[in-house]
C-alpha cells in the first residue's frame, strides 16, 4: 500500500520528518482496530433496537470508547469529535435517559457509518467536517448544537448536506509538505486496507515503505507477512512432534540417528517458538510517547520508568496487553497523577512517575503499572457504590477497602464525575478488565490514598508462553491422578516421617501450618485444591485431618498418650506423606501429595476449553510415558486454596525505591492472654508459634522452661512483666511464640492466638508509657496491646539483655532514615531502652540528607533503611561518601533485603555495615563496631 | 443425509455421520480431578490431547456412567475446522478441538432419506435433542453435538 499520504498526516500531526516504523505500526494498528470495533459497534447497535439489554450497551459503549480514546491519542481531532459526542448519547442512553428510539438508532448508524468512512480515508478524517452530525447528536442530547468548529490544519468547508459526501481534504498542510508524492485533491478511495495479521505479529509484516526506501540497493525483503492461523497449526504440529520425539527416547536412546533426528527437532521447536515471541519492551516503549504527550497536553510532569523489557511474551498476548495498558497508563497519567503544583504542596517529589514492570512470578508472568499519584480515594468509592445503587449504605459500609477498589472494575464506575477526552467516563477500567480476562489474564488494584496506585496483571503460564513451549515440570500423584507442577515454582520437597508429621504440623484456627526451618507455612492438601476426596492409604476415612486435630488437642492428657500414639502408628506409618514447597509472589505455601514421578521436559499445552473453568489446570500435556496430565497453575492453586497472601513481589521488585507503594503494610499476630485482654506481636519478628503442654513446662526456681529444638527455653509470662491479668494455665495447654533472631531464644506464652491482620498507621503510641508496650490500636473494636518485644525482653532479664551495651554506645548520636513508621517506632524506642540518649528519626533519604546538611558534625552514626520513598537508602549512602563533610560518618543499613546479592549490593553502595531487620543484638554488636572503627569492610551476617 | 447411529445405554442415538472422524477401541481416558462427572477425561490421541465425554452420563444421567469393565467404543469427532465444506454448508457444527464420545455399541450408517422425521415431543426440553427418527419399530434420537458440548462449557463469569 501506499504510506504517502499517511506519512504526510504524520508530519502535520506530530511534525516529525518521517513517519518512524513504530509510528507506522502503531497508527495501522489504530485503523485495523478501530474498524474492528467499528464493526462490532455496528452488529451491537443492531440488536439494541430489538433487545437493549445492559450488556450490549455496554459493550457498544466501550467500542466507540476506544475508538474515541486512540483517536485522541494520535490528535485525530475529527474523528474523535464525532466518536466523543456519539459515545456522549450512548452514555445517556446506558443511564437510561435517552430512550432506544429508531430515530436514536438510525443516527448512531450514521455516525458509525461516518467514523468507517473516516477511518477508510488516508487522512483518517481529519480534512471532513463533521459539524452536522456533531450537532444532531448533541441536540439529541438535548444541548444546543455547538457553533462550528475551528479545524486544526484544515480548511473547513461550508458544512453540506450529508456529512459523509463534504469531504474536504487537508490540503493547506498536506501541500505545504515538500516530500512525498502529492495527495489527490479528492481521495475518498480507501487504500488503507485492513492488515489483520499485523496486529498480532508486527514484525511479520511486510515492509512496505522500507522495501522502496530501500530501492537503491537490495531488493528483496527480509521479512514476509504470515497469517497467524498458519503459525499456530505449525505451534499444533511441531507440539506433536515434540510429544512423539519425547515418547521415542527410552526406546530409540542409544541409536544415532534418532539422536540427529532429535536434535534437528529441538532446534526446530526452538525456532518455531521464536517465531512467536516478541519482549515486553517493545510494548512498554510505546508508551514513553504516550506519557510525554499526555502529561504535555495536561501540564504535569511525568516521568515513565520501564524495568523487565526483556522478558518475552507470544505476540498475541502482548498484542492484548496493548489496549489494557494503554487505558492503564492514561488513567495513571490523567487520574493518578498530580499536577506539579499540588504534588509540591503535599510534600512528594514535583516529577510523577508511572512505572511500567514485567517478572516472572513461579511460572506466571505479571505486568504491572503503577503511579505514585493521589491513590484512590476509598470513601469516595464507598459513595459512589451507594449514589450508583450498586450497594445499599449498610452494604457498603461493611465493603474493606480490597473489596472497594474492585469497584471501580465495574460498568459506568468512575471516581471521577467530570468526562475529558483524554481518558473518559468511567468506561476505561471495566474495558481493561474484560479484555484482560480474554486473553486469560486477571487483574487486581491495590491503592493508597496520597500514595499511589497499583495496577497488576497476572497472565498465567500458558498465556504467556507461546502454544507447545517446553518447561520442566515436576511430575506428582495423588490417588488415580497424575499431575505437572512447573519446576520454577517449586522451592523443595520436604519428606515427611511420622515423627515429622506430629511436631512439625500444628494446627492455627483449624488450617494447617508446617514449621520449616524459620517459617511458618500454610500447609494445604492437593486433593482440597482439586475438589476431590482426600486420599489416606491405609484408611479409608476421609476425616483423617479432623481426627489428628481432636488427638494434638488431647495430647496435653498423659492418659491419652499411649493410645494416641497408637493410633497414630496405625493409620499414618504407611503413608508416606511428600511435601512440596511452592512459592508464590514470595510467599510460601506446602502441598501435600501421595506421591513424585519425577521431573521431566514438557511441552505446554493450552488446557482444552471444556476445562477452561478450572483456573487451577494451566493447561495440559503428554508425558513421555504417553499419559495425558494437568499442569497445574500456581496461581490457580493459591486461588482454589483461598491463601490469601500479602504481595510481598512489589517489595523485590522495585529496587530503587522510588514508588511509595512498598513495604506499607506490616503484619502483626494478634493474641489473647487472659480472657478479653488483647496483644500483639509483628509477625516478622517471629520465628515459631508453638502449642505447648504444662506437662512440657519444667521449673526452676522461679524460672520455668520448656524443650525446644534440644535447647531448654525460658517462658516469659506477660504478667510478670506488664500490668495484665495472670494466664489460667489450669486449661492445661498453651500456645508460645518464639521471637527471631535473639542471641538467646525465649517463649512468650500466649492463651490463644487470634489471627493475623494487617496494622493500620492509627497506634496511640502517646498512652503506651508502660515499658514493654509500644502502643494500642484497636481491631473489631478490642483494644490490642502493641508488644515492644526488645524492651519486654529486656525488663524479663535485665542482666543478659543489657550486659552488651558499652556507656560509649549510649553516648552516640544517631540519625535514623525509615520511612515506615512502625519500624521507626520500634528502632528507636530500641535504642532509647538501651540508654541511647540521642536519636533522630527521618522519613526517608532526602530529609536525612537534609538534616545532616543543616548539622553535619551533629551525628555519629547513620542507620537508613534501603526501601524508601523520595530518596532510597543507596541514594543517601553515595550521598554522604561523597560529601566531604560527610564522609566520615558510619552508614548502617537497616533493611528486610536479604541475600547475599542484595547484602553485596549494599556495600557496593557504600554501606559500612548491613543488618537485617530486626536483630537487635546484631545491630548493637555491630554499631559498637562502628563507633570503634572497627567497622569498615568487616561484616557478620 | 446419512446417520450415525449408536447405542448408548438401550437407547439408540444418531448425529450425522459427517462429523465422524473414526471409531475406535477404548484407550485409556485420564480423568480431570474434580470435574463435572460428563466429562470421561483426556485421552491420546496420537499425541494430540482430546475430551472424552460420557454420554451414558450426558444422555442418561449421572448415575448410568461407564466403568473401564463396560464394552465401550470411542467415536472420534471431526473438528468444526476440519469437516468437509458441504457439512458447513448445511449448517453442521462439532466443536474447535478433538473431542471423543463414549458409547456402549456403534449399530451403523442409516440413511436419512428412507426414515421417517419427527420433531422432539413436547415434553422433552433437553436442548440437545432435535428430533426423532424411526428406524423399524425403534426410535433413534437425534442429538446436536455443539449444544451437547455447549452444555459442558464453563459459564461466563459474573461481573461483582
Amino acid at each position: 500500500m501506499d504510506d504517502g499520504p499517511k506519512n504526510l498526516l504524520f508530519q502535520s500531526l506530530w511534525g516529525n520528518n518521517e513517519m518512524d516504523a513504530e509510528a507506522k505500526e502503531l497508527l495501522d494498528g489504530f485503523v485495523v482496530e478501530g474498524r474492528e470495533n467499528l464493526e462490532l459497534a455496528q452488529k451491537k447497535l443492531l440488536a439494541l433496537e430489538s433487545a437493549p439489554d445492559p450488556e450490549t450497551i455496554n459493550e457498544l459503549f466501550r467500542a466507540i470508547h476506544t475508538v474515541k480514546g486512540a483517536s485522541g491519542f494520535f490528535r485525530l481531532t475529527q474523528l474523535g469529535g464525532l466518536a466523543h459526542a456519539g459515545e456522549s448519547v450512548m452514555s445517556k442512553i446506558r443511564d437510561g435517559d435517552i430512550e432506544v428510539t429508531a430515530d436514536v438508532v438510525d443516527l448512531l448508524l450514521k455516525t458509525n457509518d461516518a467514523l468507517l468512512q473516516m477511518l477508510d480515508r488516508d487522512d483518517l478524517g481529519q480534512g471532513v467536517v463533521v459539524d452536522e452530525l456533531v450537532g444532531k447528536l448533541e441536540s439529541a442530547l438535548g444541548k444546543t448544537p455547538a457553533a462550528p468548529r475551528a479545524q486544526e490544519g484544515a480548511v473547513s468547508g461550508p458544512a453540506t448536506k450529508a456529512m459523509v459526501q463534504a469531504v474536504v481534504p487537508v490540503q493547506a498542510s498536506l501541500a505545504a509538505q515538500p516530500a512525498g508524492p502529492t495527495v489527490p485533491a479528492v481521495s475518498p478511495v480507501p487504500n488503507v486496507s485492513p492488515m489483520p495479521a499485523l496486529s498480532s505479529v508486527p514484525n511479520l509484516s511486510a515492509p512496505t515503505s522500507a522495501g522502496r526506501t530501500g530501492a537503491a540497493g537490495s531488493a528483496a525483503p527480509t521479512t514476509i507477512r504470515i497469517g497467524v492461523d498458519v503459525l499456530d497449526e505449525l505451534l499444533e504440529l511441531i507440539g506433536e512432534v515434540v510429544l512423539g520425539r519425547n515418547q521415542l527416547i527410552t526406546r530409540h536412546r542409544d541409536d544415532p540417528v534418532f539422536k540427529g533426528l532429535s536434535r534437528s527437532i529441538t532446534r526446530l521447536h526452538q525456532h518455531v517458538i521464536r517465531t512467536r515471541m516478541q519482549s515486553v519492551g517493545s510494548l512498554f516503549e510505546r508508551y514513553r510517547r504516550t506519557v510525554r504527550d499526555l502529561s504535555q497536553q495536561l501540564g504535569k510532569k511525568i516521568e515513565i520508568s520501564i524495568e523487565g523489557g526483556d522478558l518475552e511474551l507470544d505476540r498475541t498476548v502482548l498484542e492484548g496487553l496493548s489496549d489494557p495498558l494503554t487505558h492503564l497508563v492514561r488513567n495513571a497519567v490523567d487520574h493518578g497523577l498530580e499536577s506539579a503544583e499540588e504534588r509540591s504542596t503535599t510534600g512528594k517529589q514535583v516529577v510523577g512517575v508511572v512505572s511500567l514492570r514485567a517478572l516472572h512470578e513461579s511460572g506466571q508472568v505479571m505486568i504491572e503499572v503503577e503511579d505514585d499519584g493521589r491513590g484512590i480515594d476509598h470513601e469516595r468509592v464507598r459513595v459512589k457504590i451507594v449514589e450508583k445503587g450498586l450497594a445499599s449504605t449498610e452494604e457498603a459500609a461493611k465493603l474493606s477497602e480490597k473489596e472497594l477498589v474492585a469497584y471501580i472494575f465495574h460498568p459506568g464506575f468512575s471516581t471521577r464525575d467530570v468526562a475529558n477526552e483524554v481518558s473518559g467516563r468511567g468506561v476505561g477500567m471495566d474495558v481493561v478488565k474484560t479484555n484482560l480476562e480474554r486473553l486469560g489474564c486477571t487483574v487486581e488494584v491495590s491503592s493508597r490514598k496520597g500514595k499511589g496506585t497499583l495496577v497488576s496483571i497476572s497472565i498465567p503460564l500458558t498465556q504467556a508462553m507461546v502454544n507447545s513451549s517446553v518447561i520442566s515440570g515436576l511430575i506428582v500423584g495423588i490417588g488415580v491422578h497424575t499431575l505437572a507442577i512447573p519446576q520454577m515454582a517449586v522451592n523443595e520437597v520436604v519428606r515427611l516421617s511420622g515423627e515429622d508429621r506430629r511436631t512439625r504440623i500444628e494446627f492455627v484456627h483449624g488450617r494447617e501450618v508446617f514449621k520449616l526451618r524459620d517459617k511458618v507455612i500454610p500447609l494445604v492438601h492437593l486433593e482440597d485444591i482439586l475438589g476431590i476426596p482426600r486420599t489416606y492409604a491405609g484408611s479409608s476415612q476421609p476425616t483423617g485431618l479432623d481426627r489428628r486435630e481432636q488427638i494434638r488437642d488431647r495430647r496435653g492428657n498423659p492418659a491419652d498418650q499411649a493410645s494416641t500414639d497408637r493410633r497414630q502408628g496405625a493409620d499414618r506409618r504407611q503413608r508416606v506423606d511428600l511435601l512440596i514447597v511452592l512459592h508464590f509472589k514470595q510467599n510460601w505455601f506446602g502441598v501435600l501429595v501421595d506421591r513424585i514421578v519425577g521431573t521431566e521436559e514438557i511441552v505446554v499445552r493450552r488446557p482444552p476449553e471444556l476445562l477452561k473453568g478450572r483456573r487451577v489446570f494451566a493447561g495440559s500435556t503428554i508425558l513421555g510415558n504417553g499419559m495425558v496430565s494437568l499442569i497445574l497453575d500456581i496461581g490457580g492453586m493459591v486461588e482454589s486454596a483461598k491463601l490469601d497472601f500479602v504481595d510481598r513481589s512489589r517489595a523485590i521488585t522495585a529496587h530503587m525505591g522510588r514508588s511509595s507503594m512498598r513495604e506499607v503494610e506490616q503484619r502483626v499476630v494478634v493474641f489473647s492472654y487472659a480472657e478479653g485482654e488483647y496483644f500483639a506481636i509483628p509477625v516478622n519478628l517471629l520465628s515459631e508459634v508453638d502449642r505447648c503442654s504444662v506437662d512440657e513446662m519444667r521449673r526452676v526456681g522461679k524460672r520455668e522452661f520448656i524443650q525446644r529444638h534440644g535447647a531448654s527455653v525460658p517462658l516469659l509470662r506477660l504478667d510478670k512483666h506488664l500490668d495484665v491479668t495472670p494466664l489460667d494455665l489450669s486449661r492445661r495447654s498453651f500456645v508460645v511464640l518464639m521471637p527471631s533472631r535473639l542471641a538467646y531464644p525465649t517463649a512468650i506464652v500466649a492463651g490463644r492466638i487470634e489471627g493475623t491482620i494487617v496494622l493500620g498507621e492509627d497506634i496511640n503510641t502517646k498512652e503506651a508509657d508502660e515499658k514493654g508496650i509500644m502502643g494500642t490500636f484497636f481491631h473489631e473494636g478490642r483494644l490490642v496491646n502493641l508488644l515492644d518485644i526488645y524492651s519486654l525482653l529486656q525488663k524479663s532479664d535485665p542482666e543478659r539483655y543489657r550486659s552488651e551495651v558499652r556507656p560509649a554506645i549510649q553516648d552516640c548520636r544517631i540519625l535514623l532514615a525509615e520511612d515506615q513508621l512502625f519500624f521507626r517506632q520500634l528502632v528507636v524506642q530500641y535504642f532509647k531502652s538501651h540508654g541511647i540518649r540521642s536519636v533522630v528519626a527521618v522519613a526517608d533519604g532526602r530529609e536525612a540528607i537534609d538534616e545532616l546538611g543543616r548539622n553535619p558534625t551533629g551525628y555519629d552514626v547513620v542507620v537508613s533503611d534501603i526501601e524508601m520513598p523520595v530518596m532510597n537508602g543507596y541514594q543517601l549512602v553515595s550521598m554522604i561518601k561523597s560529601d566531604p563533610r560527610l564522609a566520615r560518618i558510619p552508614v548502617m543499613a537497616l533493611t528486610s533485603l536479604e541475600g547475599e546479592a542484595n547484602i553485596q549490593k549494599g556495600f557496593e553502595a557504600g554501606f559500612d555495615a548491613y543488618e537485617i531487620k530486626l536483630d537487635k543484638d546484631k545491630v548493637l554488636r555491630c554499631l559498637d563496631r562502628l563507633l570503634s572503627g572497627r567497622a569498615t569492610a568487616k561484616r557478620e551476617i | 443425509m446419512e446417520y450415525a447411529a449408536f447405542l448408548v445405554g438401550e437407547h439408540l442415538f444418531g448425529f450425522p455421520v459427517v462429523l465422524v472422524q473414526e471409531i475406535g477401541k477404548p484407550v485409556e481416558v485420564f480423568p480431570v480431578p474434580g470435574h463435572d462427572p460428563r466429562v470421561s477425561g483426556l485421552v491420546n490421541l496420537r499425541g494430540r490431547t482430546a475430551v472424552a465425554l460420557d454420554l451414558r452420563r450426558s444422555l442418561l444421567g449421572p448415575e448410568h456412567g461407564y466403568t473401564a469393565k463396560d464394552r465401550r467404543k470411542f467415536i472420534v469427532l471431526e473438528t468444526t475446522d476440519a469437516l468437509p465444506s458441504h457439512a458447513r454448508e448445511m449448517g453442521l457444527d462439532t466443536h474447535r478441538e478433538p473431542v471423543v464420545l463414549i458409547v456402549d455399541e456403534v449399530q451403523g450408517i442409516l440413511d436419512g432419506q428412507k426414515l421417517e422425521f419427527h420433531p422432539p415431543p413436547a415434553h422433552v426440553a433437553e436442548r440437545h435433542v432435535e428430533g426423532v427418527m424411526k428406524v423399524g419399530d425403534r426410535l433413534m434420537t437425534l442429538i446436536s453435538i455443539p449444544k451437547l458440548v455447549e452444555d459442558l462449557l464453563p459459564r461466563k463469569e459474573e461481573t461483582p
